[in-house]
């Protein structure tokens, strides 16, 4: 699989405050890939670049193999963005607005009615966006950024400021392009939630360089589950575990963990206990969360650089 | 793609107020101008220097004071609709380079400024022809120069508009941009009087229009020209180079 976003040895500073430090990343095709990063870590900066909005002050981007340094229009021709502008020109109807992406990327007029019926938003079409609540302007953004069905989607925080409603409709339309369409889609997010709900690849940003890079999966894998238990005698279970095989942690008189990869490794161990004659108080299946890996991670690097 | 672009312009600006006050700007010389005029003149009785006195006035008022202002008002409403909501970035990031963005917006904003002016002819002589109708004697009404009077106000006004645009661009906020109209204007009073009028763009419409020396008239025409031959490409090179943040 090629990669649809390249960033080699991104340097950016604004004034004398330097914001990436020598950022490396590849995005690889068709996939959902969230980035990931604290306020003021350089997620939107990195955007930036990426849509040319600004240059960097040393390094290369490329999109598609195109350095968008050389070959600009070219390269963002096949890329569609949404960077926190869900409000431009009220004064327009839905379709007005789109027509603006349709002239400049050289589009058939039918691309409007297309992309608006893909975000629900084909009845509204003759409405001012004045009267559109915000959520209906994020998907008209984002209508906006599927004209011409891109190759690339680049989204800066997608569902930012939107209410529950709003978050699901986005969210519900981010899951399925990819395979409707087939365009790789990078989005920076600091709601971890929606990273696990959408995403297939993730990295992570912090102060101003990748911290870490994985798939969704090989992530869940990482993050082991664990069985907590609590019983009558936790240092005779943890007795009856060990000589099955676990490697039981015991946490006090009646508490333990045990190592487990899913439901049914579960049920064999609590069938395991309660058949020695133990009893079973409470047993809950327990898989770190993404957030609380980030916490650690980002943590520890603050730690570490302090 | 400036074409292309040009058109988005000019869409962007429907409904808006830049297209209300571009009506409204010239409509408001005119009504002063003939106003006061008419307020002091007998009834019916108009003579052609009276009519004179009003094209010299509307003239004036025009490119002294509200020319200025309203291509003030334009240019930060036309670049306005980018800075309101970050529009920048959504526009930036479309395939094209930033500075036929601001060439697009420059040759807008000349449009509309050449659209007002047109108003501003047009309702005078529209006002002319309805008080013939009801029973204004006309005889001189219509004998004006027109070299100065159809043409030259726009073209002079080209140098202020590059500053104005300029200004706009870069600036969130309208109010510098009206503030360096209304100073400029108002120095322009005295400084038009004096050898120094070529140092200030915004004295250029009202010499090249007013002014009772034909060659004086044509050396501010020729400085606007110049000027704006060098100002607009420069502000496109310096509005390509910088960060949108």
């Amino acid at each position: 699989m090629s990669d649809a976003i390249v960033l080699e040895g991104i340097e950016k500073s604004y004034g004398a405050y330097p914001v990436l430090k020598g950022l490396d990343l590849a995005v690889p095709e068709r996939s959902v890939f969230a980035f990931l990063g604290n306020n003021g870590h350089g997620k939107s900066t990195t955007i930036r670049l990426i849509s040319g909005l600004s240059a960097p002050d040393r390094g290369s981007i490329r999109l598609f193999g195109r350095d968008i340094a050389r070959a600009r229009r070219e390269a963002l021709r096949e890329t569609g963005f949404l960077i926190e502008a869900p409000s431009a020109y009220p004064n327009l109807t839905a379709s007005e607005f789109l027509r603006i992406g349709v002239a400049l990327k050289s589009l058939p007029g039918g691309e409007i009615v297309r992309c608006l019926r893909l975000v629900g938003l084909h009845d509204d079409r003759d409405r001012r966006i004045e009267h559109f609540s915000l959520g209906m302007r994020q998907r008209l953004a984002l209508a906006h950024a599927l004209l011409g069905a891109p190759r690339l989607l680049v989204l800066d925080e997608p569902t930012n400021g939107l209410d529950p409603d709003g978050i699901q409709e986005i969210r519900t339309l981010l899951r399925g392009l990819p395979e409707s369409t087939g365009c790789t889609i990078f989005f920076a997010s600091h709601y971890l939630d929606e990273v696990e709900r959408i995403a297939t690849h993730l990295a992570v940003l912090h102060e101003g360089r990748i911290r870490a890079r994985s798939t969704v999966d090989a992530l869940k894998v990482e993050l082991a589950c664990a069985l907590a238990l609590e019983v009558d005698d936790a240092a005779r279970a943890a007795e009856v575990l060990r000589a099955q095989g676990h490697a039981p942690e015991v946490g006090g008189s009646t508490a333990l963990t045990v190592p487990a990869t899913d439901h049914a490794a579960a049920g064999r161990i609590n069938a395991a206990l309660v058949g020695a004659g133990l009893t079973l108080y409470q047993s809950t299946l327990r898989r770190p969360r993404l957030e609380e890996w980030f916490l650690r991670l980002t943590g520890a690097a603050a730690e570490g650089s302090a | 793609m400036i074409l292309r672009l040009c058109a988005i312009e000019l869409l962007k600006v429907r409904r808006s107020l830049v297209l209300l006050m571009t009506l409204v700007c010239p409509l408001a010389v005119v009504a002063m101008v003939f106003g006061m005029n008419l307020r002091n003149a007998a009834p019916r009785e108009a003579t052609p220097e009276q009519w004179n006195l009003m094209w010299a006035g509307v003239s004036a008022m025009w490119s002294w004071f509200m020319l200025p202002l309203y291509v003030a008002l334009a240019t930060s409403l036309i670049n306005g609709n980018e800075h309101r909501n970050q529009a920048w970035r959504l526009m930036l990031s479309l395939p094209i380079q930033r500075w036929e963005l601001y060439a697009a917006k420059a040759a807008v904003a000349c449009l509309l400024m050449v659209s007002a002016h047109l108003v501003l002819l047009i309702a005078v002589v529209g006002l002319l022809f309805t008080l013939g109708a009801i029973g204004y004697p006309l005889a001189g009404a219509f004998d004006v120069n027109p070299r100065a009077m159809l043409w030259a106000a726009p073209v002079a006004a080209l140098p202020m508009l590059a500053v104005q645009h300029a200004l706009s661009w870069r600036l969130r906020s309208i109010v510098p941009p009206l503030a360096v109209a209304v100073v400029a204007t108002f120095v322009s009073i005295q400084l038009g009087r004096s050898d120094l009028w070529p140092l200030l763009p915004w004295t250029y419409p009202l010499i090249s229009t007013n002014a009772g020396d034909a060659a004086l008239r044509l050396d501010a025409l020729a400085l606007a020209l110049g000027l704006a031959v060098v100002l607009f490409p420069l502000g496109a090179w310096w509005a390509g180079r910088r960060d949108v943040v």
